[in-house]
Protein backbone atom coordinates (compact mmCIF):
# COMPACT_ATOMS: atom_id res chain seq x y z
CA UNK A 1 0.00 0.00 0.00
CA UNK A 2 1.76 3.21 -1.21
CA UNK A 3 0.90 5.97 1.22
CA UNK A 4 1.98 9.21 3.04
CA UNK A 5 3.07 7.66 6.48
CA UNK A 6 3.47 9.41 10.14
CA UNK A 7 1.11 11.91 9.09
CA UNK A 8 -0.03 14.53 12.32
CA UNK A 9 -3.72 14.70 12.83
CA UNK A 10 -5.20 17.99 14.76
CA UNK A 11 -8.23 18.46 16.32
CA UNK A 12 -10.08 21.42 17.10
CA UNK A 13 -13.66 22.01 18.75
CA UNK A 14 -15.42 21.39 15.34
CA UNK A 15 -12.91 20.39 12.86
CA UNK A 16 -10.59 17.84 12.25
CA UNK A 17 -6.69 18.55 10.06
CA UNK A 18 -4.94 16.02 8.49
CA UNK A 19 -2.72 15.35 5.43
CA UNK A 20 -4.60 15.56 1.86
CA UNK A 21 -5.87 12.37 0.71
CA UNK A 22 -6.59 10.75 -2.79
CA UNK A 23 -10.30 11.22 -1.62
CA UNK A 24 -9.73 15.14 -1.24
CA UNK A 25 -8.84 15.88 -4.82
CA UNK A 26 -12.19 16.07 -6.99
CA UNK A 27 -13.04 19.13 -3.76
CA UNK A 28 -9.87 20.58 -4.69
CA UNK A 29 -10.06 20.65 -8.06
CA UNK A 30 -13.42 21.91 -7.97
CA UNK A 31 -12.37 24.89 -5.89
CA UNK A 32 -9.00 25.34 -7.77
CA UNK A 33 -10.61 25.63 -11.55
CA UNK A 34 -12.78 28.32 -10.15
CA UNK A 35 -12.49 32.03 -9.67
CA UNK A 36 -12.73 31.26 -5.68
CA UNK A 37 -9.22 30.24 -6.06
CA UNK A 38 -8.27 33.39 -8.17
CA UNK A 39 -6.15 34.45 -4.86
CA UNK A 40 -4.07 31.20 -5.28
CA UNK A 41 -3.24 31.07 -9.03
CA UNK A 42 -6.55 30.30 -9.91
CA UNK A 43 -8.72 29.72 -11.89
CA UNK A 44 -6.66 26.66 -13.10
CA UNK A 45 -6.96 24.39 -15.62
CA UNK A 46 -7.59 20.91 -14.52
CA UNK A 47 -3.97 20.09 -15.53
CA UNK A 48 -2.72 22.96 -13.32
CA UNK A 49 -4.85 22.00 -10.27
CA UNK A 50 -3.49 18.61 -10.49
CA UNK A 51 0.22 19.82 -10.32
CA UNK A 52 -0.82 22.12 -7.48
CA UNK A 53 -2.40 19.46 -5.33
CA UNK A 54 0.54 16.88 -6.29
CA UNK A 55 2.64 19.56 -5.43
CA UNK A 56 1.09 20.35 -1.64
CA UNK A 57 1.08 16.76 -1.57
CA UNK A 58 4.78 16.58 -2.25
CA UNK A 59 6.39 19.15 -0.08
CA UNK A 60 4.44 17.18 3.43
CA UNK A 61 7.79 14.80 2.09
CA UNK A 62 10.17 17.74 1.06
CA UNK A 63 9.44 19.80 4.36
CA UNK A 64 8.68 17.29 6.84
CA UNK A 65 5.22 19.27 7.01
CA UNK A 66 2.55 21.05 5.02
CA UNK A 67 -0.68 21.86 4.36
CA UNK A 68 -3.79 20.61 6.71
CA UNK A 69 -6.99 19.75 4.91
CA UNK A 70 -9.78 19.68 7.37
CA UNK A 71 -13.46 18.59 7.50
CA UNK A 72 -15.95 18.55 10.36
CA UNK A 73 -14.96 16.18 12.78
CA UNK A 74 -16.88 12.70 11.69
CA UNK A 75 -17.80 14.03 8.06
CA UNK A 76 -16.13 13.02 4.64
CA UNK A 77 -16.76 16.13 3.25
CA UNK A 78 -12.98 18.55 3.05
CA UNK A 79 -13.78 21.76 3.24
CA UNK A 80 -10.55 23.46 2.47
CA UNK A 81 -7.05 23.43 3.75
CA UNK A 82 -4.79 25.41 6.37
CA UNK A 83 -1.20 25.20 7.45
CA UNK A 84 2.07 26.11 7.18
CA UNK A 85 3.82 26.17 3.89
CA UNK A 86 7.03 27.52 2.65
CA UNK A 87 7.65 26.41 -1.34
CA UNK A 88 11.35 27.14 -2.77
CA UNK A 89 10.84 30.56 -3.65
CA UNK A 90 8.62 31.95 -0.14
CA UNK A 91 10.86 34.71 1.64
CA UNK A 92 9.70 32.66 4.80
CA UNK A 93 7.55 29.96 6.05
CA UNK A 94 3.64 30.92 5.42
CA UNK A 95 0.77 30.12 6.97
CA UNK A 96 -1.96 29.65 4.63
CA UNK A 97 -5.75 28.60 4.12
CA UNK A 98 -7.94 28.37 1.87
CA UNK A 99 -12.19 27.49 1.73
CA UNK A 100 -12.95 25.61 -1.45
CA UNK A 101 -16.94 26.03 -0.98
CA UNK A 102 -18.71 29.28 -0.41
CA UNK A 103 -21.31 26.86 1.83
CA UNK A 104 -18.53 26.61 3.91
CA UNK A 105 -18.02 30.47 4.65
CA UNK A 106 -19.18 32.60 7.74
CA UNK A 107 -19.05 29.83 9.94
CA UNK A 108 -15.82 30.54 11.40
CA UNK A 109 -14.48 27.36 10.49
CA UNK A 110 -10.99 29.45 8.24
CA UNK A 111 -10.23 30.37 11.70
CA UNK A 112 -10.72 27.51 14.10
CA UNK A 113 -8.60 25.85 10.99
CA UNK A 114 -5.72 28.61 11.25
CA UNK A 115 -5.36 28.84 14.89
CA UNK A 116 -4.68 24.85 14.83
CA UNK A 117 -2.40 25.57 11.91
CA UNK A 118 -0.64 28.62 13.96
CA UNK A 119 -0.85 26.70 16.98
CA UNK A 120 0.85 23.16 15.54
CA UNK A 121 3.41 25.46 13.70
CA UNK A 122 4.64 27.46 16.81
CA UNK A 123 4.37 24.64 18.68
CA UNK A 124 4.94 21.28 17.90
CA UNK A 125 7.26 22.66 14.40
CA UNK A 126 8.82 25.32 16.77
CA UNK A 127 8.83 28.20 14.71
CA UNK A 128 10.04 31.40 15.70
CA UNK A 129 7.61 33.67 13.56
CA UNK A 130 5.28 33.31 10.69
CA UNK A 131 3.58 35.41 7.77
CA UNK A 132 0.83 35.48 5.35
CA UNK A 133 1.02 36.47 2.25
CA UNK A 134 -2.22 37.96 1.10
CA UNK A 135 -3.74 39.06 -2.24
CA UNK A 136 -4.62 43.12 -1.40
CA UNK A 137 -8.53 42.58 -2.97
CA UNK A 138 -8.59 39.43 -0.62
CA UNK A 139 -10.66 41.25 1.73
CA UNK A 140 -11.88 37.97 3.68
CA UNK A 141 -8.46 36.72 3.97
CA UNK A 142 -7.15 40.23 4.81
CA UNK A 143 -9.91 40.14 7.80
CA UNK A 144 -9.05 36.76 9.34
CA UNK A 145 -5.39 37.49 9.14
CA UNK A 146 -6.15 40.74 11.10
CA UNK A 147 -8.79 38.32 13.73
CA UNK A 148 -5.38 35.70 14.36
CA UNK A 149 -3.62 39.39 15.50
CA UNK A 150 -1.51 39.24 12.56
CA UNK A 151 -0.11 42.64 11.48
CA UNK A 152 0.95 44.19 7.99
CA UNK A 153 4.68 44.13 7.79
CA UNK A 154 5.93 46.51 5.73
CA UNK A 155 8.96 45.34 5.70
CA UNK A 156 8.49 41.90 5.07
CA UNK A 157 9.95 40.67 2.23
CA UNK A 158 7.04 39.81 -0.89
CA UNK A 159 7.41 36.72 -3.12
CA UNK A 160 7.34 38.80 -5.90
CA UNK A 161 8.84 42.06 -5.39
CA UNK A 162 7.29 43.58 -8.46
CA UNK A 163 3.55 42.22 -7.18
CA UNK A 164 1.71 43.53 -4.30
CA UNK A 165 0.98 41.14 -1.79
CA UNK A 166 0.48 42.08 1.99
CA UNK A 167 2.73 40.32 4.28
CA UNK A 168 0.81 39.93 7.74
CA UNK A 169 3.44 38.70 10.03
CA UNK A 170 1.68 36.62 13.24
CA UNK A 171 1.89 36.77 17.07
CA UNK A 172 3.19 33.97 18.87
CA UNK A 173 0.62 32.07 20.05
CA UNK A 174 0.72 33.23 23.64
CA UNK A 175 0.40 36.75 22.62
CA UNK A 176 -2.65 35.96 20.39
CA UNK A 177 -6.06 37.42 22.29
CA UNK B 1 -8.32 23.73 22.25
CA UNK B 2 -5.69 21.73 20.08
CA UNK B 3 -4.82 18.27 20.37
CA UNK B 4 -2.07 17.11 18.27
CA UNK B 5 -1.17 12.90 17.51
CA UNK B 6 1.56 13.61 16.29
CA UNK B 7 4.09 11.05 15.75
CA UNK B 8 8.04 12.94 15.45
CA UNK B 9 8.92 10.34 12.69
CA UNK B 10 9.23 12.81 9.52
CA UNK B 11 6.38 11.79 7.34
CA UNK B 12 7.56 10.12 4.26
CA UNK B 13 5.67 7.98 1.48
CA UNK B 14 6.05 4.21 1.75
CA UNK B 15 5.59 0.77 -0.10
CA UNK B 16 7.38 2.11 -3.68
CA UNK B 17 8.41 -0.51 -5.47
CA UNK B 18 12.28 -0.69 -6.07
CA UNK B 19 13.09 -2.20 -9.57
CA UNK B 20 16.50 -3.63 -10.42
CA UNK B 21 18.42 -4.05 -13.24
CA UNK B 22 21.66 -4.96 -14.43
CA UNK B 23 23.41 -1.73 -13.83
CA UNK B 24 20.54 0.59 -12.52
CA UNK B 25 18.21 0.64 -9.23
CA UNK B 26 15.08 2.46 -9.51
CA UNK B 27 13.96 3.90 -6.02
CA UNK B 28 11.20 5.99 -4.68
CA UNK B 29 12.09 10.11 -5.75
CA UNK B 30 14.12 11.58 -2.42
CA UNK B 31 15.00 15.07 -1.41
CA UNK B 32 18.68 14.24 -2.62
CA UNK B 33 17.55 14.22 -5.54
CA UNK B 34 16.70 17.71 -5.94
CA UNK B 35 20.29 19.69 -7.49
CA UNK B 36 20.66 16.75 -10.07
CA UNK B 37 16.92 17.14 -10.92
CA UNK B 38 16.90 20.89 -11.16
CA UNK B 39 20.20 20.94 -12.73
CA UNK B 40 18.61 18.66 -15.48
CA UNK B 41 15.82 20.73 -15.39
CA UNK B 42 17.29 23.99 -16.10
CA UNK B 43 19.12 22.64 -19.68
CA UNK B 44 18.59 22.30 -23.02
CA UNK B 45 18.49 18.62 -22.68
CA UNK B 46 14.78 19.27 -21.67
CA UNK B 47 14.02 20.79 -25.04
CA UNK B 48 11.63 17.27 -26.27
CA UNK B 49 9.68 17.79 -22.80
CA UNK B 50 8.50 21.08 -22.37
CA UNK B 51 11.79 23.27 -22.45
CA UNK B 52 14.35 24.45 -19.84
CA UNK B 53 12.32 25.36 -16.36
CA UNK B 54 13.68 27.96 -13.56
CA UNK B 55 14.15 27.15 -9.82
CA UNK B 56 10.74 27.63 -8.85
CA UNK B 57 9.07 26.01 -11.49
CA UNK B 58 11.42 22.74 -11.24
CA UNK B 59 10.78 22.89 -7.47
CA UNK B 60 6.96 22.55 -8.00
CA UNK B 61 7.41 19.77 -10.50
CA UNK B 62 9.68 17.63 -8.38
CA UNK B 63 7.30 18.11 -5.38
CA UNK B 64 4.19 16.73 -7.43
CA UNK B 65 6.74 13.76 -8.16
CA UNK B 66 6.70 13.00 -4.28
CA UNK B 67 2.42 14.28 -4.49
CA UNK B 68 1.49 12.09 -7.32
CA UNK B 69 2.68 8.66 -5.69
CA UNK B 70 0.15 9.58 -2.62
CA UNK B 71 -2.55 10.59 -4.30
CA UNK B 72 -2.72 8.01 -7.56
CA UNK B 73 -0.40 5.15 -6.24
CA UNK B 74 1.78 5.50 -8.89
CA UNK B 75 4.31 8.05 -10.56
CA UNK B 76 8.21 8.17 -11.15
CA UNK B 77 11.06 6.18 -10.10
CA UNK B 78 14.39 7.40 -9.41
CA UNK B 79 17.13 5.78 -11.53
CA UNK B 80 20.15 5.26 -9.83
CA UNK B 81 23.65 4.53 -11.01
CA UNK B 82 24.77 0.97 -9.16
CA UNK B 83 28.52 1.95 -9.36
CA UNK B 84 28.22 5.70 -8.48
CA UNK B 85 24.89 5.79 -6.38
CA UNK B 86 24.17 8.88 -8.66
CA UNK B 87 20.74 9.73 -9.80
CA UNK B 88 20.66 9.51 -13.69
CA UNK B 89 16.78 10.37 -14.41
CA UNK B 90 13.51 9.88 -13.91
CA UNK B 91 11.11 6.59 -14.84
CA UNK B 92 7.73 6.12 -14.02
CA UNK B 93 3.95 6.26 -15.60
CA UNK B 94 1.55 9.38 -14.78
CA UNK B 95 -1.85 10.59 -15.06
CA UNK B 96 -2.87 14.30 -14.71
CA UNK B 97 -6.63 13.63 -15.80
CA UNK B 98 -8.66 11.27 -13.71
CA UNK B 99 -10.32 10.58 -17.63
CA UNK B 100 -7.19 10.64 -18.85
CA UNK B 101 -4.48 8.29 -20.37
CA UNK B 102 -1.66 6.96 -18.11
CA UNK B 103 1.09 8.05 -20.16
CA UNK B 104 4.49 6.57 -19.44
CA UNK B 105 7.93 8.96 -19.18
CA UNK B 106 11.51 8.26 -19.17
CA UNK B 107 14.41 10.94 -18.77
CA UNK B 108 18.12 10.76 -18.84
CA UNK B 109 19.09 13.96 -16.39
CA UNK B 110 23.01 13.98 -17.95
CA UNK B 111 24.43 13.81 -21.37
CA UNK B 112 26.78 11.52 -19.66
CA UNK B 113 24.80 8.92 -18.96
CA UNK B 114 23.14 8.79 -22.83
CA UNK B 115 24.65 6.01 -25.56
CA UNK B 116 25.06 2.87 -22.97
CA UNK B 117 21.43 2.15 -22.87
CA UNK B 118 20.94 3.43 -19.67
CA UNK B 119 17.50 4.35 -20.46
CA UNK B 120 16.18 1.09 -22.56
CA UNK B 121 16.95 -0.49 -19.80
CA UNK B 122 15.72 1.06 -17.16
CA UNK B 123 12.28 1.65 -19.14
CA UNK B 124 12.31 -1.80 -19.80
CA UNK B 125 12.13 -2.49 -15.68
CA UNK B 126 9.58 0.33 -15.87
CA UNK B 127 6.95 -1.47 -18.44
CA UNK B 128 7.56 -4.48 -16.66
CA UNK B 129 6.40 -3.24 -13.22
CA UNK B 130 4.06 -1.13 -14.92
CA UNK B 131 2.41 -4.20 -16.76
CA UNK B 132 2.85 -6.69 -14.18
CA UNK B 133 2.71 -5.36 -10.71
CA UNK B 134 0.88 -2.34 -11.00
CA UNK B 135 -1.74 -3.99 -13.36
CA UNK B 136 -1.75 -1.43 -16.35
CA UNK B 137 -3.28 -2.92 -19.42
CA UNK B 138 -3.09 0.83 -21.34
CA UNK B 139 -0.42 3.31 -21.20
CA UNK B 140 0.79 5.84 -24.00
CA UNK B 141 4.40 7.40 -24.53
CA UNK B 142 4.40 11.01 -26.02
CA UNK B 143 7.43 11.84 -27.73
CA UNK B 144 8.54 15.04 -29.37
CA UNK B 145 8.92 14.52 -33.38
CA UNK B 146 12.58 15.41 -32.74
CA UNK B 147 13.88 13.12 -29.95
CA UNK B 148 14.99 10.38 -31.76
CA UNK B 149 16.40 8.30 -28.73
CA UNK B 150 13.39 8.83 -27.14
CA UNK B 151 11.35 7.46 -30.55
CA UNK B 152 13.93 4.50 -30.47
CA UNK B 153 12.87 2.91 -26.93
CA UNK B 154 9.24 3.75 -27.71
CA UNK B 155 9.64 1.18 -30.70
CA UNK B 156 12.18 -1.36 -28.87
CA UNK B 157 9.77 -1.33 -26.20
CA UNK B 158 7.01 -2.51 -28.81
CA UNK B 159 5.21 0.56 -28.81
CA UNK B 160 2.73 1.67 -31.44
CA UNK B 161 2.23 4.79 -33.17
CA UNK B 162 -1.57 5.85 -32.79
CA UNK B 163 -2.25 7.48 -35.83
CA UNK B 164 -3.43 10.81 -36.14
CA UNK B 165 -2.96 11.62 -32.16
CA UNK B 166 -0.07 14.46 -31.09
CA UNK B 167 0.75 14.65 -27.85
CA UNK B 168 -0.75 17.13 -25.34
CA UNK B 169 2.05 19.90 -25.51
CA UNK B 170 3.42 20.11 -28.84
CA UNK B 171 1.74 19.20 -32.62
CA UNK B 172 4.59 17.75 -33.85
CA UNK B 173 4.97 14.35 -32.44
CA UNK B 174 3.24 10.77 -32.01
CA UNK B 175 1.71 9.18 -29.28
CA UNK B 176 3.11 5.84 -28.97
CA UNK B 177 0.34 3.02 -27.40
CA UNK B 178 1.39 -0.04 -24.98
CA UNK B 179 -0.53 -3.02 -24.11
CA UNK B 180 1.96 -5.28 -22.38
CA UNK B 181 5.78 -6.23 -22.37
CA UNK B 182 6.51 -7.21 -25.82
CA UNK B 183 10.32 -8.02 -25.66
Amino acid sequence: MIALSSTPVLSTARLTLRAPQAADWPFWRDFAMTDRAVFVGGPMTEGLAWRAFCHVVGMWVLRGYGSFVFSETGSATPLGMAGPWHPINWPEAEIGWTLWSAGAEGKGYAHEAAVAALDFAFGTLGWATAVSYIDPANARSIALAQRLGAVLDPDAARVDPEDADLVFRHPAPGART
Amino acid sequence: MLQTAYVSQRPQLVGLPVLETERLVLRAPQATDWPAFRDYRASARTAFTGGPKNEVQAAEQFAAFFGHWALRGFGRLIAEDRVTGQPIGHFGPMQWADAGDVELTWSLWTAAAEGNGLASEAAGALLDWCFGPLGLTFAVAMVHRDNAASHSIARKLGGTVIEGRVPDWVDAGSVYAFTGRQI
